[in-house]
């Protein structure tokens, strides 16, 4: 068993996927008015901002981004693992949820129509990271095997 | 029906959590250094049912606005906590050498951890892992916060897992097993903060750390750089004063290749580790062993341009990790050898003790001692059966040991 190996991919399964489907479940929390100034809705969101605009950063500069604490290095890491060309094609969309979110944290009034528009994204997302992970796995498991 | 059914998987994983701590109550018998690890995994047991109460009534919230946004995060709960399970059920609870196990809680009792925190797994590389680090690199710190916190500031945070190939664990590797005294030297670094408070801007995770090397600014990236060859250094530093020259001398003989020369991120280079490993052994006493070590070094490297000097942690901060590790760790210096000798039979020289070894009569001294008499071999790579008289000599000093503190006790 490759426990260390094993560590790292899910390490960086956490950032792609994982971040992003816990973003969801914030704004899902927030259209919530009840719930919107909650702790576990702050918690989230302010994961999200982070992420979102690590992403902003990664995807406009690619390694040209300088992170600025161990936290958005790691995200800035995991995410530049993806194709740069597709994180290109993420960018208006993922900065529309960045938008979103920090609004929301900011306290403005946030339609649920935008808080389900950004959710879509952010699942659009997710599974695409995943695809990728999977399939990059996979042809270096082939490569491995060879 | 689908959410509740994920609620009910996350809720049986606590019976798998139960049923792996019974596993290490019961291994406790025959492995007393398990206990710490049976301390882990009760608290474990204990706190997961009551964390997975806290998350599902967050997700049951979520339940009632959005079943998508509630189901993702529940699997990946199961998913993490499974990884988890995982990797707590890959750990070996018999089937270890017991000079090995006497060996590495030997190394612990020396950096004062008489109560030893490790469990050891079979991986590829050899790596130290802390719980809290595990955790963290499954997402528990996002998706199951009230898991994490359990973790964090908490003894069973800083419960180590070794990771070893197959190979080491065998008693004919007895002679490399000096390299484990290093990563007990990383559980020491670690919750001394002997490297970490030298640099208080940088995070204490290593997966942050490598990611800053990798993304971070021209100083940032310097500082994790620093940060984490120090730690090296500083492993290796314990190293040397639990096992004397015999870390030098494996580090030299079996980790060292032309290949791994460049450093990395996180080690420096490695004929480095080794000038500098040997010179520590030599403020020890062990003059002779690091001129044959530093000698042997020289053959290996002479064709190649070795040694550049750009990469060179400040040495500020190295002298005084270096100060504050010997000020905490006691040696193994080269002249107790002879006492120790002295002690096992009197009028014994350190040069018939090693010949006594190498002709696999029975010695018994502190193992340090054992895998020093072994050092340098006249070969590089020593025989299988050279090493397998070195266990049963490390096997016999802990069983005399033993026996000495049940007469004093007896005594007292």
């Amino acid at each position: 068993m490759k426990i260390y190996q094993s560590l790292a991919d899910a390490s960086l399964y956490r950032i792609v996927a994982l971040i992003p489907e816990q973003i969801v479940f914030g704004l899902a929390l927030a259209t919530d008015r009840t719930h919107r100034a909650s702790d576990e809705t702050r918690r989230n969101l302010e994961l999200g901002r982070e992420f979102c605009e690590v992403f902003h950063h990664v995807s406009q500069r690619g390694e040209g981004y300088r992170a600025t604490n161990g936290s958005t290095a790691t995200i800035a890491a995991g995410i530049q693992e993806l194709p740069a060309a597709n994180l290109w094609e993420w960018h208006d969309r993922m900065f529309l949820v960045k938008g979103v979110i920090e609004g929301l944290l900011a306290g403005a009034e946030t339609e649920n129509q935008k808080l389900e528009a950004a959710n879509e994204i952010l699942l659009g997302f997710a599974a695409f990271a995943k695809q990728t992970l999977s399939s990059v796995s996979a042809a270096e498991d082939l490569q491995r095997a060879r | 029906m689908a959410l509740e059914r994920g609620f009910e998987r996350v809720r049986e994983r606590s019976s798998r959590f139960a049923e792996l701590h019974e596993r290490v109550e019961k291994a406790v018998f025959s492995w007393p250094f398990l206990a710490e690890l049976e301390y882990c995994t009760r608290q474990i047991k204990d706190a997961f049912p009551k964390a997975v109460d806290a998350r599902l009534g967050q997700i049951e919230k979520v339940k009632d606005i959005s079943v998508s946004a509630a189901v993702r995060p529940l699997r990946n709960i199961e998913r993490a906590t499974d990884r988890f399970l995982g990797v707590l059920g890959s750990l070996r609870l018999g089937n270890i050498p017991g000079e090995l196990v006497e060996f590495v809680a030997w190394c612990f009792e020396r950096i004062g951890r008489p109560d030893p925190p490790f469990a050891i797994a079979i991986d590829d590389k050899v790596a130290m892992l802390t719980m809290i680090e595990i955790l963290a690199q499954q997402g528990f710190k996002e998706v199951f916060p009230e898991f994490y916190d359990v973790f964090e500031e908490q003894r069973v945070g800083h419960f180590v897992v070794l990771l070893l190939p197959e190979q080491l664990l065998q008693r004919s590797s007895s002679l490399n097993w000096s390299v484990l005294a290093h990563e007990v030297g990383h559980a020491y670094v670690e919750e001394s903060r002997v490297v970490s408070e030298r640099f208080p801007r940088m995070p204490t995770s290593w997966t942050e750390l490598r990611a800053l090397v990798q993304t971070g600014t021209e100083e940032d990236k310097k500082e994790a750089r620093d940060l984490m060859q120090l730690n090296e250094y500083a492993c290796d530093e314990v190293a040397v004063r639990l096992t004397g020259c015999a870390f030098a001398w494996r580090l030299l003989t079996d980790f060292f290749s032309l290949e791994q020369v460049p450093s990395t991120s996180m080690h420096p280079q490695i004929d480095k580790r080794v000038r500098r490993a040997a010179r520590l052994a030599s403020e020890l006493g062990f003059t002779k062993q690091s001129d044959q070590i530093v000698s042997l070094l020289e053959q290996e490297t002479r064709d190649v341009a070795v040694t550049v000097t750009d990469d060179d942690v400040p040495q500020v901060h190295l002298e005084a990790i270096s100060a504050a590790i010997k000020k905490a760790i006691p040696a193994s210096k080269h002249s107790d050898i002879a006492s120790l000798c002295r002690d096992h039979v009197p009028a014994l020289s350190t040069e018939d003790a090693a010949k006594e070894l190498r002709s696999g009569r029975p010695l018994a001294l502190d193992p340090w001692a054992v895998l020093c008499l072994a050092t340098p071999d006249e070969t590089i790579h020593a025989s299988e059966k050279l090493q397998e008289i070195i266990a049963d000599a490390i096997r016999l000093g802990q069983v005399r040991s033993r026996f000495r503190k049940i007469v004093k006790t007896d005594a007292s």
